[in-house]
């Protein structure tokens, strides 16, 4: 009797050890939340000559574009990355540029880029989509964020085309992008 | 033989079980904790909710609504408002919140017009930094409630982002109102923006009223003026409104005081446990101490003197334990804008150590009489 | 090494059978806090972040990505997004695209009554029920507009702190002024949806006299979330922005993070306290068995071998109180709705909350026998045998 108890129980305490064994690798990353890794960028057909070193002269800043850019005209469009919470398009060649004038968030502010500090109506006459397209007009899929030292707040001037141009949008088809790496403006 | 001389050997005893003592004074410290933690949660929820004589105020509310957001009243009620009998002053309120659900980390924003500010609707509160002529000179500027300053550590002269509204600290202020603890207050055209709302649209409107009692009498007066209007209200007082907007905080919090009596029981457990444990490792010692001459009283009060300085010291470590982080976490709860601080108070205090008191006595009584009752044969004989 | 007998620690158990029970409840009693802990968080988890659907992506105002009741966009916002994206999903030329319109309010009984219940109204239009595989109609229709019909959620009563049958189909709700007709009952179990009443889309922004929404929903088919953020950079003027449903509900259950870690902050300490007394009784029975410690190491088992068996003891123990609290979890508590600050969502004790309660059972066996079986094993023989 003794031995069949002693036998029983240790079967029980194995199956549990095997049970639990078996299902780790399918629980232990169920158990810890998972974290979705987001694909990296898709470098696909982008201009090679998109980035230059030196800024297109004659820059116009994105408040003054707003008003005076004509569709179809060419344009150079000066401004800083910025005026959304994520102003990088995901996935495709576009970002958004917002006026340097605009006043910057203060520090310690949780995404200076998305200037919440600017009102909404003064910041939105203030926006520019700035997109790499295709022959079609398509935008490209690769993303901008990073190439050429590109980021949240980069001071930018982009040489282009004005392929929307009315009292909501201005849309501007990027051939040329000089990114000021010395200048990030930062809070 | 009076029991007070004898303390230095019931602190020996006490000692001489170190690492028995250590543990048990270490449960009851967490367990006091967490009972003068969820007192502190408690007297929160009723210097919120609870009215007093000495309430004047009224908030008027969007009917039916129960989220800042979906409370929007036309501003030129103010005037309708104020126009009723035993109104004293109407004060209208613009509130902005970046979330509505109940959190540790939310902000409240009130924007209020500064002819308010003029006619006095800030003369209650106390400025710790800054002052209202800061305030005044900015549009951008905000008057931040004391813990709300001291959980982000702001000070006048910073430009901060809160939620999502960046403000100029034009000062710290404290008031006696535990609503403004939590806010910052701002110009009322700048959150109605900085919300995305059109002008002209508030949130709700405080009333104070002339004279306590007619409280009921002005909030029906308010809702019948705009009964038929696009926008209708509800009226409350403002203790009857936040307990209102935090019923189910105020709900959790009365089901956690079970778990606040339960820590008590479990003190009294712990200690019952230690000193029946003790007292059977002393059997030879109290029947030493029975032979010399100790009447059996003083044995029993012995026991219950190492009792009452286990449950006593694991009381006073716990309160500590809950002051500073009741005093130094400046914690809260919000909910739709509203906030309950956490607190402890001195009624709390003196019935946490009351009960640490008690509890000690009651857990060493029966193992103290037992021991007494011995005879000391039998207790020679036990060992 | 020599082990011992593994029903020598059985047969131990039974020494004291009231010390035993003892062990047993409060072994289940701690086990039992760790899990409804645990089953609050994970029940939390499942309504915001298991239950999403990962296809769809949420069009809100820019500005308002912590609450969709804060955020307006323009009416006609998802005409435009359903005619400027290519590859959402569709069937049969309706697109999945859901336009809604999010409210928190109060309904009463009836037009005077005293009663208020906290209600989540969402304006639907018949595409949410294609974007929101999920919900299932179990009783009645789709609500009507126009008719001032509503359709209410299998949790709906919950919200409202009403019992059940006060929701039925065919009572009413009195609410933005009028009385509304509940036509339908939906079930869309573990979502945030289950504890709303849905409302006709136009019917609800006459009532709240709204011309915006709060949102677009649409259900990607070919088309990829960047697709759906390129549209919104390229109308600004719209200031949407665009984002995944799983992680707009994710950041709402962050913004959850620290009242989820007060409720394991308060289960942990009871715990704690729990455990510090079990110390206490751990240190006392051990002390009893100094002299039986020494014998056995006399007869030649060594301290680690006597260790085990007392560990096998104590895991036996906490074990059965274990399963105890695990089958009372599984029995009262599982499935228990929870009202928690503008929403509702049911107490979850599955596999995941389960596991966890057995390593917390497991833990409590090992953390509370070694430090008190080390302290009784560490004497010589000789003094161990001459213990009282």
């Amino acid at each position: 009797m003794r031995f069949l108890t002693e036998k029983m129980a240790m079967g029980c305490l194995t199956c549990l050890a095997i049970s639990l064994a078996t299902l780790w690798p399918a629980l232990a990353p169920v158990i810890w939340a998972e974290k979705t890794v987001a694909a990296g960028p898709v470098k696909a057909g982008l201009p090679s000559d998109l980035f230059t070193a030196s800024a297109p002269p004659n820059p116009v800043d994105v408040g003054d574009a707003r008003k005076t850019a004509v569709e179809g005209k060419r344009i150079v469009v000066r401004g800083q990355v910025g005026g959304l919470s994520k102003p990088f398009a995901d996935k495709y060649a576009m970002f958004v540029v917002c006026d340097k004038r605009l006043a910057v968030c203060p520090k310690g502010c949780a995404n200076p880029a998305d200037f919440c500090s600017v009102p909404r109506d003064q910041l939105m006459a203030n926006l520019a989509t700035i997109q790499v397209v295709d022959q079609k007009g398509v935008p490209l899929k690769a993303s901008l964020q990073g190439m050429n030292g590109l980021r949240p707040m980069s001071e930018v001037v982009v040489q282009g085309t004005v392929a929307k141009s009315d009292n909501n949008v201005l849309i501007v088809n990027a051939e040329n992008i000089y990114v000021n790496n010395k200048i990030v403006l930062s809070p | 033989m009076s029991a007070i001389r004898y303390l230095p050997l019931v602190v020996k005893y006490v000692l001489r079980y170190r690492g028995r003592s250590v543990l048990t004074i270490g449960g009851v410290a967490t367990a006091m904790f967490l009972f003068y933690a969820v007192q502190a949660m408690h007297h929160g929820v009723q210097e919120a909710t609870e009215a007093t004589s000495k309430d004047t105020k009224l908030v008027v509310y969007r009917q039916d609504r129960y989220c800042p957001f979906s409370s929007n009243l036309p501003q030129d009620y103010e005037g309708r408002i104020a126009s009723i009998g035993g109104v004293k002053s109407v004060l209208p309120i613009k509130i902005a919140v970046n979330n509505c659900r109940t959190g540790l980390d939310v902000v409240t924003f009130r924007g209020i017009p500064l002819g308010a500010v003029d006619n006095g609707a800030l003369d209650h509160v106390r400025f710790a930094e800054g002052s209202i002529q800061n305030w005044k000179q900015r549009s951008d500027a905000a008057l931040i409630g004391g813990r709300l300053a001291a959980k982000r550590g702001l000070k006048v002269g910073d430009r901060v982002d809160l939620g999502g509204i960046t403000v100029y600290v034009a000062g710290i202020i404290n008031s006696p109102e535990p609503q403004d603890q939590s806010v910052a207050y701002s110009h009322l055209d700048f959150t109605q923006r900085a919300s995305g709302n059109k002008p002209g649209l508030v949130t709700q409107f405080n009333v104070a009223v002339d004279d306590p009692a007619r409280m009921d009498y002005v909030a029906k007066a308010i809702d019948v003026e705009f009964r038929n209007a696009q926008e209708p209200t509800s009226t409350w007082s403002e203790k009857a409104f936040v307990a209102r907007a935090a019923a189910d905080i105020v709900e959790i919090v009365g089901f956690a005081r079970w778990l606040g009596w339960g820590c008590v029981i479990g003190v009294f457990a712990l200690v019952f446990n230690a000193i029946v444990l003790s007292v059977q490792d002393r059997i030879r010692d109290h029947a030493v101490m029975q032979t010399v001459g100790f009447p059996q009283r003083l044995v029993a009060e012995l026991i219950i003197g190492e009792s009452l300085i286990l449950s006593l010291t694991g009381g006073l470590l716990g309160l500590a334990a809950a002051l500073g982080l009741t005093l130094w976490g400046n914690l809260s709860l919000s909910v739709e804008g509203l906030s309950i601080h956490v607190q402890t108070d001195a009624a709390s205090i003196l019935v946490g150590l009351v009960l640490s008191v008690f509890t000690g006595v009651l857990a060493g009584l029966v193992p103290a009489w037992h021991a007494s009752q011995r005879e000391i044969s039998a207790c020679f004989r036990a060992v | 090494m020599r082990i011992l007998p593994f029903d020598y620690s059985v047969r131990n158990l039974g020494r004291s059978p009231k010390r035993l029970i003892l062990t047993v409840l409060a072994g289940a009693l701690v086990v039992g806090l760790v899990i409804v802990a645990a089953a609050f968080v994970r029940g939390m988890e499942q309504s915001l972040v298991v239950a999403t659907d990962r296809s769809n992506v949420i069009l809100l105002a820019a500005g308002s990505e912590e609450s969709l009741e804060r955020s307006q966009i323009p009416s006609g916002t998802a005409g435009l997004v359903a005619g400027g994206i290519g590859g959402i999903k569709s069937r049969l030329g309706v697109s999945y695209v859901s336009p809604e319109v999010h409210v928190a309010l109060f309904a009463r009984p009836e037009e005077n009554a005293q009663a208020e219940w906290r209600t989540m109204l969402r304006g639907v239009t018949q595409e949410a029920l294609l974007v929101y595989p999920r919900v299932r109609i179990v009783e009645g229709r789709m609500p009507v507009p126009g008719k001032d019909e509503i359709m209410v959620g299998s949790l709906a009563a919950e919200m409202m702190a009403v019992p059940q049958e006060r929701l039925n189909v065919g009572s009413s709700l009195w609410f933005a002024n009028r009385s509304w007709r509940i036509v339908g009952r939906f079930g869309a179990r573990g979502t945030v949806m289950d504890a709303e009443v849905w409302v006709p889309l136009t019917d609800l922004q006459i009532a709240t006299k709204r011309d915006t929404l709060s949102c677009v929903v649409v259900k990607l088919g070919d088309a990829e979330f960047g697709d759906i953020d390129l549209f919104t950079k390229q109308r600004l003027d719209l200031a949407l922005t665009a984002t995944p449903e799983a992680e707009y509900y994710a950041s709402v259950m962050k913004f959850y993070r620290p009242v989820q870690a007060m409720v394991w902050i308060t289960a942990l300490l009871v715990a704690l306290a729990g455990l510090l007394g079990g110390f206490n009784t751990m240190f006392a029975a051990f002390a009893a068995r100094i002299r039986e410690f020494g014998m056995l190491q006399s007869l030649g088992y060594s301290r680690p071998a006597i260790m085990l068996s007392l560990v096998q003891e104590s895991l036996l123990a906490s074990a059965a109180g274990t399963l105890v609290a695990s089958l009372l979890a599984l029995i009262a508590i599982n499935g228990q709705a929870v009202r928690f600050s503008m929403g509702v969502f049911e107490l979850v004790v599955d596999h995941r909350v389960l596991i966890f309660g057995a390593l917390a059972g497991l833990l409590i066996g090992l953390v509370g026998v070694v430090p008190p079986a080390w302290r009784c094993l560490r004497l010589p023989i000789p003094e161990a045998l001459k213990a009282a």
